[in-house]
């Protein structure tokens, strides 16, 4: 037996060991208990850095084992090995073994800590497996497993004490971890019950629901499918929204935000680096099929192009809409979530272009999973960063932290590198992937798409310097700023001496990925050339033959030229949306809240940034409250009245009849004695009218 | 003079008030109560050996086995029905023992149990109408005395006068109705009837005499609306009386009317057949709805035995071997089940000293024997399986639909949905926890008591779970009946 | 296939029936240990069933055992039979009945005392007595091999589940056990009518000769009323009205039993309805569908408004069992398998859910949700526990109702590509479940999460008797949904 044969079942069977282990060692010993979660996650970590050769390789690989049979077919359990597996696979379990490390120390003094261990566990364990499952159905429960955790994760801080409230400040409605908990596992449900039914009905026409059977397939189940017109394209929808759902990509954005009341560790893993990039894997990981009905079917089923139309408006929108509320949020972690939600975007929006013409696939491929991977990163980096942040200040609120950048120097210069990689800043990791994007966008020609990305370059230098400036550069600690009278944990505060630097356990994490954040810009092109090869392969092995570079590039540029460009114009954009931000919150020079006027169209266009664009409003009067308005009146107006109806009327009704009976029943024999005559009285009656006598 | 059983049966009767008076006073009720007892057990040796022979000729005639001047004629339909007569009799019996103890004038009362059941016993082997009459009239008077005969408990006499008069009007409409058969046929044998009435294109008068009949003997029946005494004297009567009378004593009434029906008038079948699906759904439907909302126990179970008539007719209307076969089977369930219910209802009323039903909060605590074995009858009046109303109603149901006549054994679906309506209320009460001082006080039943209840109840749980043998029987009842009639 | 134990399903049947002599006549002298007689009773029936499911997975085939029972009308052969379908349902229900007769000891214990104070011995005779009549009625039916004795078996329960309604139940406990009663009752009569009408028609009662009829006019008339008949025991939408009150009212752990019977139709639909009148029963594909999706859609709104703890798990089955119905109704293999499955599947989770809230009844003293809050961390098992129920319920692997509920709609949506009506109406029921996750797991959050009221700050965790069942249950569900072959390695070889 071959290490590869064994690693990757290993890699996520440890984990879940890991979870089990958690709860039974809670009693026992918390030491043994956090040595045990963070060997099985070490050890996994090994086992998928134990893939990466076959990643070299360029083999892929897929250990099936019989599951279970259903009527007329069987479902195997299988693993699928291949590049995209093995990437997004180590990404996962490389960043979770740094924020385990780190949550050692963050949580080191919650007394549930088993609870947390068994959960993160058991999200790497399902992560890992919705990752390297072969087949859809194997995959639907990483899948939901992960829900689940992010559920019981976001929820954790459960009793919703005060201090675990988000939203808010005080004017605004306040939310609760349980709640926010449950309304991340209801929305992403709502996507998966679509996912669900898309799986049914490509299963119905193919008979696999493994990914290779159905590529290789795909030839011989796709006419009978595009037979009845409108089924590719419903199952095109219906598929995709359920990773637009779980990567939190509009009109299933809403949970995001409020998922930020669990641990920072959870935001960090799971609402930033890992479990929202789900769907953009499985986006991945659908993406051939439709490829193929779209470009290299013999007739092309152009239907097919839903799935890349749809990925690619809603990407670019969600890059857009990510990007235009943080740059409002006043909550540090909500300004991460919502610039999560924008860089996800451009990783769908990313996949969406390599399917919108027939060369972009590669490169479209490529540059989104590159874009993964280095936002996994810095996103982690500025998460844990703003965890030891918010415990330093003791304050949620940007507004409230101003911390010294002498003390937490180590953090401060992470956070630094991370938010530079997220805007895009030459020559961090996450330069050459957003340009890799974007030149994706002009070579299949999708102009539209181009523009919207580069507003969202703007968007974003402008919230993370803003996030930046407020969080360690504003003036003095009284100054210019409006401060909240109500500190809405004044004890917290106090508790902590404010502007403390993190511990080292916390510090080595990000130290280290914010590291690799520069290592990677600086060996960034050869990355990128390393991935844009992987996947060609990775293509061609699936037979979907990439026409070669035939596209006519823009403006007749192509190759350097057009890189050179879009990294120039990508800096500029990067200058006018840092620009602004400089001055009014590192270096302000007048209090930014001047710029907001009581009313006007800029307070307008502030309050509807700030409501979230009023989509969680309308969700809310639209989805939430009719049902509960149903609900309540459903008992009251419909089952009440039917119970009185049926199960009071009908004994009454009887006991009325019994009532009227009765009264035949008179006891006087002389009425008795006339029922007899009157018996034969009728019945000769009868019998004359029947013609009888 | 006819036959071993009966011939013992007549002489016990005759015998018992003698033994009465000669024994001693304080030990009467008991010598005569064990007397009655033992002369049933005694007959019912005895009619066992009358029924090897009748498996062996299919019908004995009697006196000296002659054809043509048969009085009785005993086939395996009279077998099943005395079967029950005895059972029920003698478990009646022996309950009333404990029941009727302190009474002065016990001999006469086992005498009257005996005389009743003589004349059942005599209106079944009867091989001719005017026997059956003869008989019937024994019956009848045995019975009214007997609901007559303790006065002391409500109002009695007056019940007992109504049934009288009832039923004397009854008997007067059905000799009329035989006078008419006699007129158009000129025998008044069975056998005969059948084989000059077979083929005869009917005519006004055969109608006439059907509906005169069926008016006499519906009365005993209580057939709707012929059924007004019932109540009445089933609740005025004592106990073990309201158990016979419920249990058996419409059994000659389902049994004269049947032999009538499917032997003299079967050239108009086609035209009784509707009108007694039609009476079995009104009867099953008066009788059920009316006792929904009885607060007497004796009274409620009483309607009860109405809707249970309603039942026994759909094999009239159904006029065939499976229905003929669903009509002795519910009928001989319902001696058991009725019967077991009305001991249990005396039994609680002996020791309650009440017949309101809501005053019976908490029996069940205190009685936990009677109050099981009623709760069983009742389930199995209302038809639950295991028990023995199952069978029954299932093969009036499939007869029913085998006839074309779903519709009349959705009826009796639907009425034994409403029949749960007050059984179940029964088994409610008696479950309860105690409430009142009086039910405080009481305790199980006399064992005298318990042994008859008890016993039926156990044939109620062995007749519902292996039916086989009683259904069997039941069959060959109803192929004697079928075969008398020349009807296969 | 053959067993070395003789009579084995005739004495997985009896035993508890045995059993519940048993408990009847020394519950006066063992008290609240009754509990363990009636468990060695359906312990040792669930050991044959399960021994019976081994052998039937290696050997194959099926095992029957006759029994002569009488000549009624017909040929009655009382028989049994162990086949694919049969074991998996029988062996389910058997394991149920085995956890809340370990769950009762407790609970009833805490119920008697309640309604009746400590020195009643003689009610825990009647308790066990009558409980045990749940097993011998589920197993029974499962395995009969004719319409009577299946009426038959459906019916042993009836009386029983009247007699603890009245005399353990909640609140206005006498009208609705006689309503119960009444309700299923006429469910049983138009049952039996329809199985009569086939079965005077057909000659035989047999389960078999019902396919005789099948696609007849006559068929048509019997099937349609064995439906109905089917359809108002399992409170369908329209036949519904007794359900909640029922199922709500009653002692929980009679409650999880409940919701057995009551999905108990799912399997009486695919034994006599798919299997043997498949001709006219797929008439009604459409109409059963339909009736399916509003029901589900009902239940889901009518659960999500109720605020009393034991009312809104009764509320739920409404819509769970609608799943099941739906299933059959999309009249192909992965359908039925599916609706099976998941009826398997739900009874674990709402075994589950409604000894939650039995548990919650009897630790907090109250069963109004706005009551509750913050449990979790004083009952941390039980939550855990309800959360595993919600998950069944909703879906959510690695739990069993994942599993069968994607079987289910993989043939709800082969029947959706045979035209649009069948196609809108599978997405719209897909969207139903997603209302599951919403009134299984909002109620859970509201009873556990938040902060702890005033008055619960006291409240402990209940005995082992009552959570060790409910653990078991979980762990039985996880298996089955890790590995669904448990179950559809049976279902397959039938259908």
């Amino acid at each position: 037996m071959q290490i590869i044969d064994v690693a990757p079942w290993l890699c996520w069977i440890l984990p879940a060991i890991g979870a089990l282990a958690a709860l039974a060692l809670n009693k026992v010993n918390r030491k043994a208990m956090n040595i045990t979660v963070l060997s099985t996650t070490l050890l996994s970590c090994i086992m998928t850095l134990l893939m990466v050769p076959s990643l070299l390789n360029n083999s892929s690989i897929d250990h099936a084992l019989f599951w279970f049979q259903i009527a007329g077919a069987q479902v195997n359990a299988g693993l699928l090995i291949d590049a995209l597996s093995i990437i997004v696979a180590n990404v996962v379990s490389f960043l979770s073994l740094l924020i385990m490390i780190y949550s050692t120390k963050y949580m080191a003094e919650d007394p549930s800590i088993a609870r947390f261990w068994f959960f993160m566990s058991l999200f790497l364990s399902s992560m890992l497996l919705l990752v390297l499952a072969d087949n859809f159905i194997l995959m639907f429960i990483g899948w939901k497993l992960v829900s689940l955790c992010s559920f019981g994760l976001i929820g954790y801080y459960y009793r919703d004490e005060k201090e675990h409230w988000i939203g808010g400040p005080a004017p605004f409605p306040f939310q609760k971890p349980s709640r926010n908990g449950l309304k991340a596992l209801l929305m992403t449900s709502f996507g998966d019950t679509a996912l669900l039914a898309g799986i049914i009905i490509l299963y119905l026409y193919s008979h696999t629901f493994n990914f290779m059977e159905l590529i290789q397939t795909a030839g011989t189940w796709l006419p009978a499918m595009a037979a009845t017109p409108g089924i590719l394209a419903l199952t095109c929808v219906l598929l995709l929204l359920g990773p637009l759902a779980k990567s939190a990509q509009f009109p299933f954005h809403e949970w995001l935000p409020e998922a930020m009341s669990g641990p920072t560790p959870v935001s960090a893993l799971i609402h930033a680096a890992t479990m929202v990039k789900a769907g953009v894997y499985l986006i991945a990981r659908m993406l051939p099929i439709f490829f193929f009905a779209a470009w290299v079917a013999a007739p092309a089923y152009p239907e097919a192009l839903t799935f890349f139309i749809m990925a690619g408006a809603i990407g670019a929108f969600t890059a857009f809409l990510g990007g235009t509320q943080a740059m409002v949020a006043k909550e540090l972690k909500k300004v991460l979530a919502y610039s999560t939600m924008s860089a996800i975007g451009y990783m769908v929006l990313a996949l969406g272009i390599s399917g919108l013409s027939a060369g972009s696939l590669v490169a479209g491929t490529s540059s989104s999973i590159f874009f993964l991977i280095n936002h996994g990163i810095f996103k982690v980096v500025l998460f844990l960063c703003a965890g030891v942040v918010i415990h330093s200040a003791g304050s949620i609120y940007l507004d409230h932290m101003n911390l010294s950048t002498k003390r937490m120097r180590f953090t401060l210069v992470s956070m630094w590198i991370g938010g530079l990689a997220l805007m895009g800043v030459f020559p961090l990791s996450g330069f050459w992937s957003k340009d890799n994007v974007l030149i994706a966008c002009l070579e299949s020609g999708q102009y539209a798409i181009f523009a919207v990305a580069m507003i969202s370059v703007v968007l974003t230098a402008f919230y993370v310097c803003r996030m930046m400036g407020l969080a360690f550069h504003t003036g003095t600690p009284d100054g210019n700023i409006h401060r909240d009278e109500e500190f809405r944990d004044r004890k917290l505060a106090e508790d902590h001496a404010h502007g403390e630097e993190g511990h080292w356990i916390e510090i080595l994490p990000y130290g280290l990925l914010a590291a690799l954040t520069v290592v990677i810009g600086l060996v960034g092109p050869l990355v990128s050339e390393f991935l844009s090869s992987a996947f060609s392969t990775y293509y061609a092995n699936m037979g979907l033959e990439v026409a070669a570079e035939t596209h006519t590039g823009f403006l007749g540029l192509s190759g350097l030229g057009l890189e050179v460009l879009v990294a120039a114009v990508s800096i500029v954009m990067i200058l006018i949306g840092a620009v602004p931000a400089y001055f009014l919150y590192i270096k302000p020079t007048s209090n930014p809240s001047n710029l907001l006027p009581q009313t006007g169209i800029r307070r307008t266009l502030y309050n509807f940034l700030w409501n979230r664009w009023y989509i969680n409003a309308f969700y809310n009067k639209v989805f939430v409250e009719p049902s509960i308005w149903v609900s309540k009146r459903v008992q009251r107006y419909i089952e009440d009245p039917l119970n009185q109806a049926i199960n009071g009327g009908i004994p009454e009704g009887f006991k009325w009849l019994s009532r009227g009976l009765s009264r035949i029943q008179t006891g006087k024999l002389r009425i008795n004695m006339l029922y007899l005559l009157v018996t034969i009285v009728i019945a000769l009656i009868v019998l004359w009218l029947g013609g009888f006598i | 003079m006819f036959t071993l059983p009966f011939d013992l049966l007549l002489i016990f009767t005759v015998a018992s008030p003698i033994l009465g008076w000669v024994s001693p006073k304080q030990y009467r009720a008991k010598i005569c109560g064990v007397f009655a007892a033992a002369a049933l057990v005694v007959v019912g040796v005895a009619l066992f050996g009358l029924y090897q022979d009748v498996v062996a000729n299919a019908a004995v005639y009697l006196p000296s086995n002659a054809l043509n001047f048969a009085t009785l004629r005993v086939d395996a339909l009279s077998i099943f029905m005395t079967a029950i007569f005895l059972g029920l009799g003698f478990a009646a019996t022996i309950y009333s023992i404990a029941y009727v103890e302190n009474s002065g004038r016990t001999p006469f009362y086992f005498t009257l149990i005996l005389a009743l059941i003589s004349g059942m016993v005599g209106i079944v082997f009867a091989g001719d109408l005017l026997a059956l009459y003869v008989f019937w009239e024994l019956m009848s008077i045995s019975s009214y005395a007997l609901v007559a005969f303790f006065k002391e408990e409500g109002t009695p006499i007056e019940a007992g006068f109504k049934f009288l008069i009832m039923s004397a009007a009854g008997s007067a409409t059905a000799l009329f109705g035989i006078s008419l058969i006699y007129g158009l046929t000129g025998t008044l044998n069975f056998e005969g009837l059948v084989a000059a009435l077979s083929g005869a294109t009917p005519n006004a008068w055969i109608y006439l005499a059907a509906v005169f009949v069926f008016v006499g003997f519906g009365v005993k029946t209580a057939v709707f609306p012929l059924h007004t005494w019932l109540p009445d004297a089933y609740s005025a009567a004592s106990a073990p009386i309201s158990a016979i009378l419920s249990g058996i004593v419409i059994g000659p009434g389902v049994y004269a009317l049947a032999k009538v029906f499917f032997t003299a008038f079967l050239p108009i079948q086609t035209a009784w057949t509707l009108a007694f699906a039609v009476l079995a759904v009104v009867t099953m439907l008066i009788g059920n709805i009316t006792a929904l909302r009885q607060t007497d126990l004796k009274r409620m179970l009483a309607y009860s035995s109405i809707g249970q008539v309603g039942y026994m007719l759909i094999g009239f209307a159904a006029a065939s071997q499976l229905g003929l076969t669903g009509t002795f089977l519910q009928f001989f369930n319902h001696a058991l089940m009725k019967g077991c219910a009305f001991l249990c209802a005396g039994a609680i009323i002996y020791r309650l000293g009440s017949r309101d039903i809501s005053g019976m909060q908490g029996v069940g605590r205190k009685m936990p024997l009677t109050a099981f074995a009623f709760a069983i009858s009742v389930a199995a009046l209302v038809g639950l399986p295991p028990l023995c109303g199952f069978p029954g109603e299932l093969t009036l149901f499939s007869s029913a639909v085998q006839a074309d006549l779903t519709w009349l054994g959705v009826a009796l679906l639907l009425n034994s949905v409403i029949s749960a309506g007050f059984y179940l209320r029964i088994v409610y009460v008696l479950v309860q926890p105690v409430s009142s001082p009086a039910v405080e006080k009481i305790k199980e039943s006399p064992l005298l008591m318990l042994i008859p209840i008890l016993a039926l109840m156990v044939l109620i749980i062995l007749f519902g779970v292996w039916p086989d043998p009683l259904v069997n029987f039941a069959g060959d009842a109803a192929n004697a009946l079928i075969s008398l009639g020349g009807n296969p | 296939m053959d067993t070395a134990i003789p009579s084995i399903l005739l004495q997985a049947v009896i035993v508890p029936l045995i059993g519940a002599l048993l408990c009847a006549f020394l519950g006066k002298y063992l008290k609240r240990n009754t509990g363990w007689i009636a468990a060695a009773a359906t312990i040792y029936s669930t050991a044959l069933l399960a021994y019976v499911a081994v052998q039937l997975w290696t050997q194959g085939g099926q095992l029957v055992e006759t029994y002569t029972w009488g000549t009624i009308v017909f040929q009655l052969d009382f028989g049994f039979l162990a086949d694919g379908l049969s074991i998996p349902v029988a062996l389910a229900m058997s394991i149920i009945c085995t956890a809340m007769t370990v769950y009762s000891i407790n609970y009833m214990d805490h119920r008697i005392e309640h309604l009746y104070g400590k020195d009643k011995p003689g009610t825990y005779a009647l308790y066990y007595a009558l409980f045990l009549l749940f097993p011998v009625g589920l197993i029974g039916g499962a395995l009969s091999t004719n319409t009577i004795e299946l009426f038959l078996f459906l019916e042993s329960g009836l009386f029983p589940f009247y007699i603890l309604m009245d005399v353990f139940g909640y609140k206005d406990r006498h009208r609705i056990a006689m309503m119960s009663f009444v309700w299923t009752q006429i469910g049983a009569a138009v049952l039996l009518i329809g199985a009569v009408i086939a079965g005077v028609k057909a000659g035989s009662f047999a389960i078999t000769s019902l396919s005789v009829l099948s696609g007849t006019d006559l068929g048509l008339l019997a099937c349609g009323l064995i439906l109905v008949g089917i359809l108002m025991k399992m409170g369908t939408f329209g036949f519904h009205v007794w359900l909640p009150l029922v199922h709500a009212e009653h002692p929980t752990s009679i409650a999880a039993v409940l919701a057995t019977i009551v999905g108990f139709g799912t399997y009486m639909i695919a034994r006599l309805l798919f299997q043997n009148m498949f001709a006219s029963f797929q008439l009604f594909s459409l109409p059963l569908m339909i009736l399916a999706v509003v029901t589900m859609f009902y239940g889901a709104y009518l659960t999500m408004g109720q605020d009393d703890v034991k009312r809104l798990f009764a509320c739920s089955t409404i819509g769970q069992t609608a799943y099941s119905i739906l299933g059959l109704a999309s009249m192909n293999a992965m359908g039925v398998e599916g609706g099976v499955f998941y009826f398997i599947s739900h009874i674990l989770g709402k075994a589950i859910l409604f000894s939650v809230a039995g548990i919650l009844v009897t630790q907090t003293g109250t069963r109004s949700i706005k009551e509750m809050g913050g449990l979790a961390g004083k009952m941390p098992l039980t939550a855990t526990l309800c959360l595993l129920g919600a998950m069944i319920l909703s879906a959510i692997p690695p739990l069993s109702g994942f599993q069968a509920e994607w079987i289910l709609f993989t043939g709800v949506f082969m029947q959706g590509l045979t035209g649009t009506a069948y196609m809108i109406l599978a997405i719209l029921a897909l969207f139903a479940t997603f209302l599951t996750a919403v009134y299984t797991f909002w109620p859970a959050i509201r009873i556990f999460f938040g902060p702890t009221p005033a008055g619960m700050e006291k409240t402990k965790e209940a005995p082992l008797t009552m959570t060790a069942p409910l653990v078991a249950l979980a762990v039985i569900s996880v298996l089955i949904g890790l590995f669904p072959d448990i179950i559809m390695h049976f279902l397959t070889s039938v259908f």
